[in-house]
């Protein structure tokens, strides 16, 4: 584990001096991400001035629901942004070098680069947060506090695991983009901004189970609000650390088995 | 035991054909049509520590897939291979350790940071102690002058320089054995030639094992005392380029500058390869003619102002055998493995 870490922190070191050699990208794409979601929360902002409340959630819910999805999507975007890229690394041929060193492939493959975007998506997302904790006048303990921080890193680790697990079909078909790219779209249109009771119960199913996306944000802002009990599935916010911890480990199992299939088929 | 060995490898590809059209890459994931193809078929040999190989072959011969295989990359079909005791596939961190490889298309290198920082990293994959690391990256900045380059990024360098970095992050952590892929492709006649020269010195100082794939004979020439042709997978010749040359090579072109024009030049068991003005290309095979018939014979109706005998270059010799391998396809619908 120490050696992992070691190496990781190595490639991570490499990873910021190849970010810090283009400056300009740093300021540009902080300035890009407030404009994006300016334009999401915008959109929702209209929507609910003219509802007023959307499934029993009014406006500062869904700006915490939505921020908890970027804080989380954020954080893996900062780290590991590049995962969805495995295809061209397999392509290209960087993926093999990796297996000539005595190092782990996934670690290496983890540390292999970092990305500024994300930083602009944390720091928005902690102001938006911020601002959607007094309007709702929440008021948490510490250790709530302490809770809040383990969601979100589980949430970063929870998109991390879908998208890598689905990425890792490249190792069979080499393609694996429209795959990933399907499920990322997917995660925006239906999870990122929507209380997702307010779906039938097909489309709910797929994202609490087969894509967990929802314990990105949903499940757990349920606690963080107290809104537990206003959905009958409520108790699964408790769950979302336990959810993260699992996938992560499914996505190991699932790296490790298609290495295996990537190196007997080659394809 | 030899430091390499192959035996019986064997490398077969399921292809799959993809489909084209409305939603292909997701119909893509249950694909299944399949198309097979043997990459690498029935090869065997072994290689002494300490010897420098030349592995050539066709695009498509097999020769990255079995360089593959060797470094741990792949897992073969059947047959099995041990290097220095191991099994690559099996083994793979532990046989890392032993290995370098140099792919001369794709660098290792981490391609905007300068190459001192990639050897940072190296340094800590294969935990390389401090005085090796010291001493070895000083004996590369003398031979390969990496001074002049280690600092800037790897993206800025020329192809030359790019190599000559890869070559030193091959090397680092003192590996026994070290494959080049291709290590001068592209790469311009001064700066291959300082690449040949840091290989052999390698080679000979330091006893490093080398196989060296190349589509350069010079490469070879230069290089290796022993060549191995692989082609359509298969193992086509095995053995010294001097055998090579006796064997293969008994053509010989005698060059021949008359003080007239060539004419009447019929000679029994020869060809006339060329005439240009004077001067006349004459081939022999110098197990049944030798030179001084040839020349004789031309005597007889001309006056020979100059002339030279030309050795067939490798490069020839093996694209005769290239040659007679596709014709050996074309004969029997398969290739036969040439009797060496």
């Amino acid at each position: 584990m120490r050696e992992h870490l070691t190496v990781y922190l190595t490639m991570i070191r490499a990873a910021v001096i190849t970010r810090l050699q283009y400056r300009a990208d740093f300021l540009m794409g902080i300035l890009g991400v407030f404009i994006l979601n300016a334009g999401t929360l915008g959109t929702t902002w209209v929507l609910l001035n003219r509802f007023h409340e959307l499934n029993g959630w009014g406006f500062w819910e869904i700006v915490f629901l939505y921020n908890l999805w970027l804080l989380g999507h954020g954080i893996r975007a900062v780290f590991f942004r590049h995962v969805t890229n495995l295809e061209q690394f397999i392509l290209d041929g960087t993926f093999d070098q990796l297996l000539t060193r005595p190092a782990s492939p996934l670690v290496q493959f983890m540390g292999r680069e970092i990305h500024y975007l994300g930083v602009g998506d944390v720091l928005l997302s902690a102001l938006m947060i911020g601002l959607a904790y007094q309007n709702l006048a929440l008021d948490w303990t510490w250790w709530m506090f302490l809770w809040f921080l383990l969601v979100a890193l589980s949430s970063a680790a929870v998109e991390l695991s879908l998208l890598l697990m689905l990425s890792c079909t490249a190792f069979f078909t080499t393609r694996s983009r429209a795959l990933v790219d399907a499920a990322t779209q997917f995660s925006w249109g239906v999870v990122q901004q929507y209380p997702i009771d307010m779906f039938n119960n097909v489309l709910r199913f797929v994202v609490t189970v087969a894509l967990p996306f929802a314990f990105m944000n949903y499940y757990p802002s349920l606690l963080l609000l107290g809104k537990e009990g206003s959905d009958p599935f409520g108790y699964l916010t408790w769950f979302t650390p336990l959810v993260a911890l699992f996938l992560l480990w499914l996505t190991a199992r699932v790296w490790n088995f298609s290495i295996k299939r990537y190196q007997s088929t080659g394809s | 035991m030899a430091l390499i060995e192959v035996h019986n490898l064997r490398k077969e590809f399921k292809k799959l054909v993809p489909k084209t059209g409305f939603l292909s890459g997701i119909r893509n994931l249950w694909n299944t049509d399949y198309t097979s193809h043997v990459a690498v078929d029935d090869i065997s040999f072994k290689i002494e520590e300490g010897e420098l190989l030349g592995y050539i072959g066709p695009n498509g011969a097999g020769k990255s897939t079995s360089i593959k295989m060797m470094t741990g990359i792949l897992v073969p079909t059947a047959g099995e291979i041990s290097i220095a005791g191991m099994t690559p596939w099996k083994q793979r961190r532990e046989h890392a350790q032993n290995i370098g490889v140099v792919f001369g298309q794709k660098t290792q290198l981490w391609w905007d940071i300068p190459p001192i920082e990639s050897y940072r990293v190296l340094k800590t994959i294969y935990k390389i102690p401090d005085s090796v690391y010291e001493k070895n990256l000083n004996t590369f900045r003398d031979l390969l002058e990496l001074h002049e380059f280690e600092n800037t990024p790897v993206r800025q360098l020329s192809l030359g320089q790019r190599m000559r970095a890869d070559l030193a992050a091959a090397m680092l952590h003192d590996p026994r054995i070290l494959f080049l892929d291709e290590p001068t492709i592209g790469v311009d006649v001064l700066a291959k030639e300082r690449l040949r020269e840091f290989i052999k010195e390698i080679n000979r100082t330091r006893g490093v094992t080398i196989l060296l794939t190349t589509h350069d004979m010079a490469d070879i020439e230069k290089l290796c005392h022993r060549m191995s042709i692989i082609d359509d997978g298969k193992l086509l010749y095995d053995g010294s380029i001097h055998d090579l040359k006796s064997r293969y090579g008994t053509e010989r072109t005698l060059v021949i500058e008359l003080d007239d024009a060539p004419y009447a030049l019929h000679i029994p068991n020869t060809r006339v390869l060329r005439e240009e003005g004077s001067r006349v290309w004459i081939a022999f095979d110098k197990e049944k003619l030798s030179a001084s018939d040839v020349m004789m014979k031309v005597a007889e109706k001309h006056t020979i102002r100059d002339l030279t005998v030309e050795e067939p270059e490798i490069e020839s010799i093996v694209r005769e055998i290239y040659q007679s391998g596709l014709d050996r396809k074309k004969e029997d619908g398969h290739v036969a493995v040439l009797d060496v």
